[in-house]
């Protein structure tokens, strides 16, 4: 008897794991379809001549908190971007710092009156600066509330038609704007969501607030880090993106139209995963509303990242963006395996459902039953070597698939060695960080469960410079 | 059952690790070959490109010769200084173009290309001149089963002063009825100023309501002060997107008899076409609008609350009298009425 439901546990334990393989693999065929049938990046003079006079205006959020050491080069960086029409909406969120005060004296702004609505909430501004010198830069002083508070701050301020959200330590390419535009240009009715590639900058040599040379990081976490980018952007988001499921588009980089997101309500309060949030409202909203809408994901736009370094900052993200994932799934569980939500029900939070609601879960749950059921004679060794191995191959097959993907698409890392590395870090992260990785999960689900709320410090080392 | 399971799982096992194993010495050695290619391409690249911009810098009106080997890196590196160079050294390119003879085969990959090929040698052809290439872009435009290539050729068309037929090219094009791309309007907005009478026909044909939006932007940007009584039909439009477009055509064309038309839209029933005929009123300076403005500071829509406030602001003298007295009121009316006075004290 306990022999016959160990089996048919570990039945269970693998098939979830199998449906959960399977969707990756099928994110992979997907993704590379997608990049099979993608035309060529248009080269930025092309792009430029074709949209320079009909580009809908973008209004770049960007929520700072604590920033003091990096705004000033940041808000250079983003001023020097290369699109027909933009603003710069620097949103302090009550920072302890002197964030204000350098970006006051950098720029020389002056306190300035803007007319503007409430249309989503926020906590109380404190002030507003511009300068005739930055015409397209606008610095917003409030209260702290939150990322999301912030960014529904600089909703508030906008007048473009578009907001591109975009932290204030990521940096990004001088034609990314121009790229993510392009599809609010080819289908300006529907798109009502962009996103685009988030890559991972330690490592990289940076100039002036631009990457001038791609590199790969020394320190082993943000190495790994590289591949597992790599696997949710150019495999996950754009196979979803192909198949019109995109549940997330990151917080880090997303351009929207301002309209649908002041519909929805702006940014969620009280979320820590509120970008992968804002896309399932808008989705929820818009098939509620019965109206017709598109969101894509585009891999070439690149905005660059500092990946945590350290084990206890990456866990403490890792452990945010369960919470975060659960959260937004509990919120809008309605939605899930519900054929009213289309796609988004069915395929979008079915996979929700098995990669981040039941899938850690069942993988932890493997990796302490299998060897006690081993111990307990229940499981032969026969079994319990094949479900090792179906665990790690897959996992290898999935990153390596990550890295082609890489290769054919982006080709971002230069000469034969970082390959080399990458390769072999997409072997090797099967065994060890990969089973952390999903303990860090599960502890997320367990604060999920407690209520625990916050989002944790995070530390930043600061770029390589040229 | 026990060994079937395992033999499944051993045999997908197998499958997932020989493919990683594949893919992986693949990748590796493909990479080993790409970026020996790679640093002769950039090298062949750089040394071609210091010639081009040589003999740019020069006076010498022939330019230096080529090899056969070069000529497509040569097409590349010219379409690519297209994008950034005029007058002199654009002509000086079309030369070179011209010398190195390439009519041939790009119309032959706009025959038979695959769909990026084919909209490629489209926006190429759009800068070469062989007599062939009007019919060939003409026929892309009509036949080929893809938007990209139909609408660079329809570019192309516009380059060469080709698209006399406007609405034909515009029903060839073939967009859906919720395709709105807006590299429609620039590509009118491409036609320059004597292109009024192709604008009209395609406000009176059967095309869709997005490229008569298009046709009216155009108007309005072209100062197309003849073609004001057919902008203002437009205002009987049941489309919302259409009437706005044709207030806002008739704010670009800022013409004093556009008066009737910009008032009668402030009391349109769609707040988007009052916000427009707001902005409009402030613009043309329809000093008679005032008392309407006035009312749409209290407007459901702040941006149409907002547009009033801006006009009676641009207006002057008793309109923004009119404002700062509002502003003084605590109402809906005095709020925005103060905040739009800080704004533009600021």
């Amino acid at each position: 008897m306990l022999y016959s439901v160990a089996f048919w546990i570990a039945v269970v334990v693998i098939s979830s794991s199998l449906l959960q393989n399977a969707f990756y693999v099928l994110q992979l065929v997907l993704a590379f379809v997608a990049l099979r049938r993608k035309p060529p990046e248009p080269k930025v003079s092309l792009l430029w001549s074709e949209m320079s006079e009909v580009a809908l205006p973008i209004a770049v959020l960007v929520p700072a908190y604590n920033e003091s050491a990096t705004i000033v080069e940041n808000i250079r960086s983003l001023l020097a971007l290369h699109y027909p029409n933009f603003e710069i909406i620097v949103i302090n969120d009550g920072s302890r710092d002197d964030t204000v005060a350098r970006a006051i004296a950098a720029f020389g702004l002056e306190p300035v009156h803007r007319s503007f609505e409430q249309a989503v909430p926020h906590a109380a501004i404190r002030g507003l600066y511009g300068s005739p010198r930055y015409p397209n830069l606008l610095l917003i002083d409030k209260e702290n509330g939150g990322k999301s508070d912030a960014l529904n701050a600089g909703i508030n301020l906008s007048r473009a038609p578009l907001i591109c959200a975009v932290d204030a330590d990521s940096m990004l390419e001088a034609d990314a704007l121009l790229r993510v535009g392009q599809p609010f240009v080819e289908d300006p009715a529907r798109m009502i969501a962009v996103g685009g590639t988030i890559r991972i900058v330690n490592g990289c040599t940076v100039h002036a607030g631009r990457v001038v040379e791609a590199g790969l990081p020394r320190q082993f976490l943000p190495l790994i880090q590289t591949i597992e980018y790599l696997r949710a952007f150019l495999m996950a988001r754009l196979a979803w993106s192909q198949m019109k499921t995109l549940t997330n588009i990151s917080g880090a980089f997303g351009v929207f139209r301002r309209e649908a997101v002041v519909a929805v309500g702006g940014y969620s309060h009280g979320t820590v995963g509120e970008d992968m949030e804002l896309i399932i409202k808008l989705h929820r909203y818009m098939i509620e509303q019965k109206r017709e809408y598109a969101m894509r994901f585009i891999p070439e736009p690149v905005c660059w990242t500092e990946a945590p370094s350290t084990w206890s900052v990456l866990a403490r993200q890792r452990i945010r963006w369960q919470r975060g994932a659960l959260k937004t799934f509990a919120k809008h569980r309605i939605m899930c395996l519900n054929p009213r939500y289309g796609r988004i029900g069915i395929l979008g939070f079915g996979y929700i459902l098995i990669a981040d609601v039941i899938g850690p879960l069942f993988e932890v749950l493997g990796y302490f039953l299998m060897p006690f059921f081993f111990g307990i004679g229940a499981v032969s060794m026969d079994f319990l070597l094949a479900f090792i191995a179906l665990t790690f191959v897959f996992g290898v097959f999935i990153s390596v698939g990550s890295l082609v993907l890489e290769e054919l698409e982006l080709h971002r890392f230069p000469g034969f060695g970082p390959l080399l590395v990458l390769t072999a870090v997409a072997i090797f992260e099967n065994f060890g960080y990969r089973q952390i990785n999903n303990f860090w999960r599960v502890v997320g689900y367990w604060r999920f469960l407690r209520g625990t709320q916050g989002w944790g410090v995070m530390t930043r080392t600061g770029f390589r410079k040229a | 059952m026990v060994d079937n399971v395992l033999r499944v799982i051993w045999l997908v096992s197998l499958t997932f690790a020989s493919l990683s194993i594949l893919c992986m010495f693949a990748l590796l050695l493909r990479r080993k070959w790409m970026s020996r290619r790679e640093v002769t391409e950039a090298r062949r690249r750089k040394e071609l490109s210091d010639r081009v911009l040589a003999w740019l810098a020069s006076d010498a009106a022939t330019p230096p010769q080529f090899d056969d080997s070069e000529k497509e890196r040569l097409v590349d590196l010219v379409f690519e200084l297209f994008q950034i160079l005029r007058g002199d050294d654009e002509a000086r390119l079309q030369e070179l173009l011209r010398r190195i003879d390439i009519a041939d085969s790009e119309l032959a990959q706009l025959d038979r290309g695959n769909a990026q090929r084919r909209a490629k040698a489209a926006r190429r052809l759009a800068r070469l001149n062989d007599p062939r290439i009007i019919d060939a872009l003409r026929k892309t435009v009509a036949m080929d089963p893809d938007s990209d290539p139909r609408l660079a050729a329809a570019q192309g068309l516009v380059r060469h002063g080709a698209a006399d037929d406007l609405v034909t090219i515009i029903r060839d094009l073939r967009f859906g009825a919720n395709e709105k791309s807006r590299l429609v309007s620039a590509m009118m907005q491409r036609l320059g100023p004597d292109s009024m009478p192709r604008l009209l026909a395609v406000l009176r044909a059967d095309v869709p309501d997005f490229a008569k939006a298009a046709a009216l932007h155009t108007l309005g940007r072209i100062g197309a002060y003849d073609a004001m009584s057919e902008i203002i039909e437009f205002l009987q439009s049941p489309s919302i997107d259409l009437r706005a477009q044709a207030v806002n055509s008739l704010a670009e064309l800022g013409h004093p008899e556009a008066r009737g038309a910009v008032e009668q839209a402030l009391h349109d029933p769609a707040w988007q076409v009052r916000t427009v005929a707001a902005k409009a009123a402030g613009r043309i300076g329809i000093l008679s609008a005032a008392p309407r403005l006035i009312e749409l500071l209290d407007e459901r829509e702040w941006w149409t609350r907002y547009q009033a406030a801006d006009a009676l602001y641009h207006l002057g003298g008793e309109a923004r009298a009119a404002l700062v007295d509002e502003s003084l009121k605590p109402s809906r009316r005095g709020r925005v009425a103060q905040m739009l006075l800080l704004e533009k004290a600021s």
